[in-house]
């Protein structure tokens, strides 16, 4: 039903605009000057307040009070899953320390040493945000002191640390450089631990391949390439760099990789390695399940209600709110659900319901397979975001908000990929493309309003 | 049906396109790409590509797009043939883009065919057009031909006395070594007679110029037009002598990151990686020794392969070999290369905008530069505008080589106890191009010294 007042009312309208030290916001310490519109329409008032921030929008403390308890139990019933993933992947698994004594530890009291007193850096980048869990338990495993995570990207941290750079990739990779620099000499950490992971574990099924992106591997190189391109910076600081090639994909050569790098340096044993592995990968595991438990829960809460989840089409690495720009907060303050790709569920059941039709006319043979509408999968993480394409153009409740960084080289062969799989089903679907260092906080601001708009129409025209 | 297919060098099409010609394929390259190829593939391409997509996807349709203006059916005409990868890097995306790229332009049915470039060297690989060993076999005996004859080129090109002399040979040769290749007649004896024709170039080796060695990404760095700004002919041009890398140090390398692979994994089988790596080791000897057989037969003037072992060895301190993409670790392992076996002055590397691997490769090349005293490095992107600024840097370079080129040929005139008159009469009797010299120096015409 239509809310318009009609047109002998619209006559009568009268309104009046404040705007001085008497509209002023007094909510933080930005202080920031408001308009007032002060409508007037047969006897009855209404005021309007134009102000940059939600907050501004109310006038008193209790007000104030209630919007706030709005936003927060509007953001418990429908959470940031991102956040949610950030604080599982980088939380301890509290492993068992799997060091043993014997002769072996007595032949190698000097290194074992070194490795128990070891404060092993991780840069909070790139990979990490798939696969933090393993990197922390494995270390903790061999019962090393502490490990350390470098901070979420920032503006400062950025400036701080990055003007070793000689080249110019995308940012994600760049800012490695920062948060290695903040690790050596803010964290004092003994051990840096940087692995080139050359491929990522198996999701997507029967792809080409499940490499990571050649820039993402590559990038612990060129960090150490520009630590110790004048000076030895890691030398200098008593700082054991190490960034093996790993293989995640494999899990039995994985295991070789990482003892050959760890073993013989801190003298741990290959069983005491073993067991180690055995409880990171088990830790990677228990990460994703309890993500995507709570991914599925949502996606039942977001059915029920009948409201439209937000899924983000983007690389892990983009969970870092330095590089996301706080655009999934921007969007779950308007009290959307956000959902990252890894939080979308691998149940069978529900799989096998939504992918019927494809599995039916065997263009593919698992709900995990995505060769029938892009048979070049052997970029991990691209084909999961071409997955999740997918995954959002099946269920009605989703819509899709695609990330990517500028001179991102294997987000640019699917962008009309992702855009045909969404449009195809007229889901939802947003892109923030080539995003870099700059925080253009003003048009995100404006863009996520626009997709505010059309959600909540979305949620009316089609949910409801 | 034709074959289309390109990519690579003028001598590489016209030599590929006569390697095939006797196993039933009528092969035709394209123009070499330029900038309007890239300002198509713009269009129709997905953006944020990397520009070697560009020019090669707006290549193709350049030329579909003056076929169909012609009133041919291109669609039942022709087919494209190229080589695929499964990753790492958007190399093996290139498939989806040309296929889509197709169907933007009007073409939804244009046939796109692909060989997997790290299985063309074992396997047979069946689709719409038959890749057997045979094919594979002729189009590398092309491709080591071409290399050759562009290697020769450049090593002739900037001392011919006499303008376009060298063109000429080239023409001749490329002319002759198809026409054997297409009857099947002895490649070995055209080679000889190739010799002979340059022997009839006359140059002047004793003009000091500075070597400048061209790395980067494949395509930055192969090809001949737009790409890289036309940057070998444009070097000569600036008084340089360019060396430019033969297609088969990629064969080699694709041969060679394959026996790392085995070697890696053996432990799951060791019985079935021996095998293999004896398949491989094999098959790599293969190519080796026929690439030093064609050289010799062109009086051994031609650069030697590099040794793939050596080049992961350089490279490993800054690049794991065992990092795949682009050029993997050869950008680096080539720049220590040149440096350590005086192969050039100036080390150019140039890469695509956009190019994944090539960038990380060059953040490690700074550190590269620190250990290497003395080395002179300069890395440019290749955008498809902004030559001026890509030119201009490699000028600044340039200088510098110049310097030390003929600082170095001063003290080969000291250590050999050469003086100007000797040199200038030697000059006339040592003026045919076909000869070899020795490899003590950098520059061509400090070890021309060593002929007086």
């Amino acid at each position: 039903m239509s809310s318009f007042i009609g047109f002998d009312a619209v006559d009568a309208l009268t309104y009046e605009t404040k705007r001085g030290e008497e509209t002023r916001c007094s909510f933080c310490s930005n202080y920031c000057v408001r308009t007032f519109i002060d409508l007037s329409v047969k006897g009855s008032k209404k005021r309007f307040i134009v102000a940059p921030c939600e907050k501004g929008t109310v006038e008193t403390k209790e007000e104030l009070r209630a919007l706030l308890r709005k936003k927060s139990r509007l953001k418990d019933e429908f959470p940031n899953l991102v956040r949610e993933a950030n604080e599982l992947l980088f939380s301890s698994y509290r492993p068992e320390v799997v060091l043993q004594g014997g002769l072996s530890a007595l032949l190698n009291r000097k290194k074992r040493r070194t490795l128990r007193e070891a404060v092993v850096g991780v840069p909070r980048v790139l990979n990490a945000y798939s696969l933090a869990p393993f990197f922390r338990t494995y270390f903790e495993a061999l019962g090393v002191k502490k490990v350390v995570f470098s901070s979420y990207t920032s503006e400062e941290l950025y400036r701080k640390g990055a003007k070793r750079g000689s080249i110019d990739p995308c940012y994600p990779s760049k800012v490695a450089l920062a948060h290695v620099h903040e690790l050596i000499y803010e964290k004092r950490v003994s051990v840096v631990f940087f692995p080139c992971v050359r491929t990522l574990p198996k999701e997507v099924e029967n792809a080409e391949g499940h490499w990571a992106c050649p820039t993402v591997t590559a990038t612990p190189e060129v960090v150490k390439a520009a630590f110790t391109k004048e000076r030895d910076e890691f030398a200098e600081r008593g700082v054991k760099y190490l960034n093996p090639v790993l293989d995640f994909e494999d899990e039995e050569l994985l295991s070789r990789q990482l003892f050959k790098a760890v073993g013989p340096l801190f003298g741990v044993t290959r069983k005491e390695h073993e067991l180690a592995l055995k409880q990171a990968l088990g830790a990677l595991k228990t990460y994703k399940e309890k993500l995507r438990r709570r991914g599925a829960e949502l996606l039942e809460k977001l059915k029920r209600e009948k409201r439209v989840g937000v899924v983000l089409l983007a690389r892990p690495y983009h969970n870092d709110p330095g590089l996301n720009h706080g655009i999934p907060d921007e969007i779950n303050d308007r009290g959307y659900a956000v959902l990252p790709v890894d939080a979308l569920p691998r149940d069978e059941a529900l799989l096998n319901e939504l992918f019927k039709e494809e599995l039916k006319s065997g263009r593919i043979k698992s709900p995990l397979e995505i060769t029938d509408v892009w048979p070049k999968c052997y970029s991990e993480n691209s084909s999961l975001k071409v997955w999740a394409a997918r995954f959002v153009s099946k269920v009605p409740y989703l819509s899709a908000v695609e990330l990517s960084s500028f001179r991102c080289g294997h987000d640019a062969p699917i962008y009309g990929l992702i855009e045909e799989l969404l449009a195809s089903t007229g889901r939802p679907f947003f892109t923030f493309h080539e995003l870099d260092e700059n925080r253009p906080a003003g048009s995100i601001k404006l863009r996520v309003e626009t997709l505010d708009y059309f959600l909540k129409r979305y949620e009316e025209e089609v949910l409801r | 049906m034709k074959v289309l297919f390109g990519g690579l060098t003028q001598a590489h099409e016209t030599l590929i396109s006569a390697a095939v010609k006797p196993l039933g394929y009528e092969a035709l390259p394209l123009p070499t790409p330029d900038n309007e190829a890239l300002r198509i593939g713009k269009e129709f391409c997905n953006k944020g590509q990397c520009n070697p997509t560009y020019y090669t996807v707006g290549n193709l349709l350049k030329f579909l797009f003056k076929k169909r203006e012609e009133g041919l059916e291109v669609e039942r005409e022709f087919v494209f043939v190229t080589a695929g990868s499964c990753g790492p890097c958007r190399f093996g995306m290139y498939e989806a883009e040309y296929r889509r790229a197709l169907k933007e332009a009007g073409f939804p049915d244009f046939k796109v065919v692909t060989f997997e470039q790290a299985r063309a060297l074992t396997d047979e690989q069946e689709g719409p057009l038959r890749f057997d060993r045979r094919f594979f076999l002729s189009v590398i005996k092309a491709v080591f031909l071409g290399d050759l004859i562009n290697d020769l080129y450049y090593k002739v090109k900037p001392y011919e006395l006499k303008e376009g002399a060298t063109d000429l040979w080239k023409e001749r040769a490329l002319g002759l070594l198809a026409e054997a290749l297409e009857r099947g007649s002895s490649v070995l004896k055209a080679l000889r007679r190739v010799k002979r024709e340059l022997s009839a170039v006359r140059v002047n080796y004793f003009t000091p110029k500075p070597k400048v060695k061209i790395t980067g990404e494949f395509f930055a760095q192969t090809t001949e037009g737009d790409g890289n700004y036309r940057l070998a002919a444009w070097l000569i041009e600036e008084g340089a002598e360019p060396v430019v890398e033969p297609v088969a140090t990629w064969i080699d390398y694709l041969v060679f990151v394959r026996q790392l692979s085995v070697k890696e994994r053996a432990f799951k089988d060791r019985l079935k990686a021996v095998k293999e790596l004896l398949a491989l080791k094999a098959f790599g000897l293969y190519l080796r020794s026929l690439y030093e057989l064609y050289r010799r037969a062109l009086g051994g003037k031609p650069d030697p392969l590099k040794s793939q072992k050596k080049l992961a060895r350089y490279a490993e301190p800054y690049y794991d070999p065992r990092i795949a993409g682009g050029e993997g670790h050869m950008e680096v392992g080539k720049h220590v290369y040149a440096v350590k076996h005086k192969l050039a002055h100036l080390v150019v590397s140039v890469k695509p905008f956009g190019c994944m691997p090539s960038t990380q490769s060059d953040g490690v090349q700074a550190k590269v530069v620190e250990d290497l005293k003395g080395s002179l490095f300069v890395s440019v992107e290749t955008t498809g505008d902004a030559e001026a600024n890509a030119k201009s840097r490699v000028l600044m370079k340039l200088y510098e080589a110049k310097e030390l080129a003929r600082e170095e040929y001063e003290r080969a005139k000291r250590e050999l106890n050469l003086t100007d008159r000797r040199i200038e009469e030697a000059s006339k009797r040592l003026a045919r191009a076909d000869l070899s010299l020795p490899r003590r120096y950098a520059a061509t015409a400090a070890n021309a010294l060593l002929l007086v």
